[in-house]
């Protein structure tokens, strides 16, 4: 009878969870983010993310510059593509003026924004192989954004920071000898980016690792606001390069990789597909550069009218897009950057929830995210 | 001690000067802790993988604040995150050095103005090396990183 | 999982007005529509936002599945929310306004509609110090919590001073 009066079903029992702390100096979290997880066992049952660690009021910095001030600030959100964000900072205060760019000017924008593209998915290579306990495809990924750096320091004089899209066009032409460096290093790539899949995405450890896990729907990722290659990687077909076409895209041909199972490995195929595409890109846009202008006049102090404009891009980790409320004055009203990090991190709980906590920090990975971009 | 090697005949004494000793001790291995903030962390990496490589100057990664004789500040430190920063640098053991790298570490850089922003990591941490750039090349950093290197060797036992 | 595709379209701004027009003139919603620079603005009360934004997300004809994002702006006499949403099936966007009052500002959330409206919303309430109403969570996102002021009003200035460092009150 005392047996039965005592006895407790396990069910019943008020569950015991432990907190895991991650960050916010973590040698994975992909710079400053922190997380507290909370696990039963070997599962998450939920997280909680906490941001801000890299909160450095740059929308409030953009209030008490001029328009041409706070270009350099722009590259310092997601600073692996700096080139983009500085690309969709200027296209934004530009339709908002009304101002013609020159073809060749839009030719070399593409350009660089494309290898620029390039560069920061050798980044995610390399990192989502730490992720997953290799170490190698951090020093093959790197040496090779090295070559890539070498063109875009060519043309931009710059290696991560480059303050080189300006309003109204480019600082300064393409110089002479880009060409045949560009010549030097298409031949080159295409090898090598077959030698780095050769390496890890048939190698069975690493499948094992990313196939099946972290797996994500269409219409929840609609629904937390994804955007950029991890809704490509659930079978999106959505660029915004096709879809709203900036700066000549709709000139050259291109293919939008998409994955079938949205699982952590179609998000790293599709990126390193998206490589390729863009290298094409590039080609197309070197061979065909028209000649004429770089930059188109602008007056010196920029003010443009009054108004406010939404203008978005496809950067390299998603849709990056500034809202600018102009008051016709010589500084921005208000500036609100809307980036891709922000987005992907705060659907992190609803991604992580019921995973193993060993894959935690490769679904983080997978959505490849910028804390420069997230916190701004 | 390769070159004394079968110099001597019988068992020997060498006498050298204890600070020259520990100093090149120190110097030739600095363990760094992966510590990325912000935009210089992409530098720094660049800097630490292939092509540049640590490795050749006998640095080496460590992932915990206690097995660590450097840590290389890359980038902005906020006010939310100084506190972390203060606590990572008493969690390392002594002889600790500190790096500035990139100018927001140095002064808040192009933030200076910003409301969240703290002007220069060394009014939380004591610096003893500044790189100055935004962000600086990673020739930069080694040339920091030598400059150490003079820190380290002009240290003495003797109290002045 | 199916692969669904999207090409370039062009955008007709006025038929977007029309569609939005023919759901939301029966339940009495007043929209007050004007176009800039081939962008739809929509100006709506305070109190008819829940509504309209569930009109704009389940309808299916409509169906503005996907937020862009939600931001505010201080023009000193009033406050005004601007939430940005975007239909993928006809490629259409539309950018609502919302005008708030400076001094007590507050509006409903639409966080259980748009799951992506959280972390934005959060935002906007610590920057702005806008009342959310009916947000699960109403923490500090970025900012420390122990500031006391809120960066993002016009009557907050930043100088190019030195200033001394003050460690967050709390810190765990």
């Amino acid at each position: 009878m005392l047996y039965e009066e005592n006895e407790i079903l396990i069910d019943d029992l008020p569950k015991d969870y432990m907190e895991v702390n991650f960050g916010p100096h973590h040698p994975s979290t992909h710079g400053v983010f922190r997380f507290i997880a909370r696990v039963d066992g070997e599962k998450i049952v939920n997280i909680e993310p906490i941001i801000g660690y890299l909160h450095r009021g740059i929308e409030k910095i953009a209030e008490n510059r001029t328009y041409i001030q706070f270009k350099p600030l722009v590259d310092r959100l997601d600073y692996t593509g700096a080139l983009n964000n500085e690309l969709c900072y200027c296209l934004t205060v530009e339709k908002l003026m009304d101002l013609e760019v020159p073809e060749r000017a839009q030719a070399i924008r593409v350009i660089c924004a494309e290898l620029n593209r390039i560069a920061a998915h050798l980044i995610f290579f390399g990192s989502i192989g730490l992720e997953t306990g290799a170490f190698t495809p951090l020093l093959f990924g790197f040496l090779d954004r090295e070559n890539i750096l070498r063109l875009l320091e060519m043309l931009a004089g710059g290696r991560l920071t480059f303050n080189y899209i300006t309003i109204g066009g480019v600082r300064q032409d393409m110089p002479k000898g880009f060409y045949k460096k560009f010549n030097d290093f298409r031949k080159e790539f295409p090898t090598k980016l077959k030698r780095y899949e050769e390496l890890i995405s048939g190698n069975e450890i690493f499948i094992n690792r990313l196939k099946n896990i972290g797996i994500l729907k269409k219409e929840d990722l609609f629904n937390w606001g994804a955007s950029g290659p991890t809704l490509r990687g659930s079978g999106v077909k959505f660029d915004i390069r096709k879809v709203e076409p900036y700066s000549g895209y709709e000139k050259y041909d291109f293919e939008i990789p998409v994955g079938k199972n949205g699982d952590v490995y179609d998000r790293y195929m599709v990126r390193m597909e998206e490589m390729r595409q863009s290298l094409r890109i590039v080609e197309q846009a070197v061979d065909s550069l028209p000649q004429g202008e770089f930059q188109a006049k602008i007056p010196k102090v920029l003010k443009p009218p009054e108004g406010e404009i939404y203008l978005r891009n496809e950067g390299t980790k998603g849709e990056i897009g500034f809202y600018l409320v102009s008051k016709g004055e010589k500084n921005p009203y208000r500036l609100k950057i809307r980036t891709p990090s922000f987005s992907h991190l705060n659907m992190l709980n609803f991604a992580l929830s019921g995973t193993y906590i060993a894959d935690a920090i490769v679904i983080l990975g997978s959505f490849d995210t910028v804390m420069g971009s997230c916190d701004r | 001690m390769g070159f004394l090697e079968g110099k001597f005949k019988k068992p020997n004494i060498i006498t050298v000067c204890y600070d020259k000793l520990m100093n090149a001790a120190r110097s030739r291995s600095l363990w760094y802790l992966t510590f990325g903030v912000a935009c210089c962390a992409i530098e720094f990496m660049a800097a630490a993988a292939s092509h540049y490589d640590f490795e050749r100057y006998g640095m080496f990664f460590r992932a915990s604040p206690r097995q660590v004789d450097m840590i290389i500040i890359s980038g902005t430190i906020t006010r939310k995150y100084a506190p972390v920063v203060k606590r990572i640098y008493e969690q390392m053991a002594e002889p600790k050095y500190v790096v500035a790298m990139g100018s927001c570490a140095i002064s808040g850089g192009p933030f200076y103005d910003s409301y969240s922003v703290v002007q220069g990591v060394d009014k939380v941490i004591p610096v003893d090396v500044y790189v100055q750039g935004c962000p600086p090349r990673p020739e930069a950093l080694y040339m920091g990183l030598l400059k150490l290197k003079d820190v380290i060797n002009r240290e003495t036992i003797v109290v002045k | 999982m199916e692969i669904l595709e999207f090409k370039y379209k062009k955008v007709d701004v006025q038929e977007i007005i029309e569609v939005v027009e023919k759901y939301t003139k029966p339940s009495g919603l007043l929209c007050n529509f004007f176009i800039f620079k081939d962008q739809l603005f929509c100006e709506i009360k305070r109190e008819d936002l829940k509504k309209f934004v569930e009109i704009l997300n389940k309808k299916p004809e409509l169906s503005f599945e996907y937020l862009k994002c939600i931001t505010a702006v201080d023009y000193i006499d009033y406050l005004e929310m601007v939430y940005l949403f975007y239909s993928f099936k006809n490629q259409w966007s539309i950018n609502v306004k919302v005008k708030l009052d400076a001094l007590n500002p507050q509006v409903d959330s639409i966080y259980e509609i748009y799951r992506a409206a959280d972390w934005y919303e959060r935002e906007m309430a610590e920057m702005f110090g806008i009342n959310i109403i009916g947000h699960p969570n109403l923490k500090p996102l970025l900012l420390s919590g122990d500031e006391g002021f809120y960066p993002l009003r016009k009557s907050f200035e930043i100088k190019w001073e030195e200033r001394e460092y003050l460690p967050p009150k709390k810190f765990e």
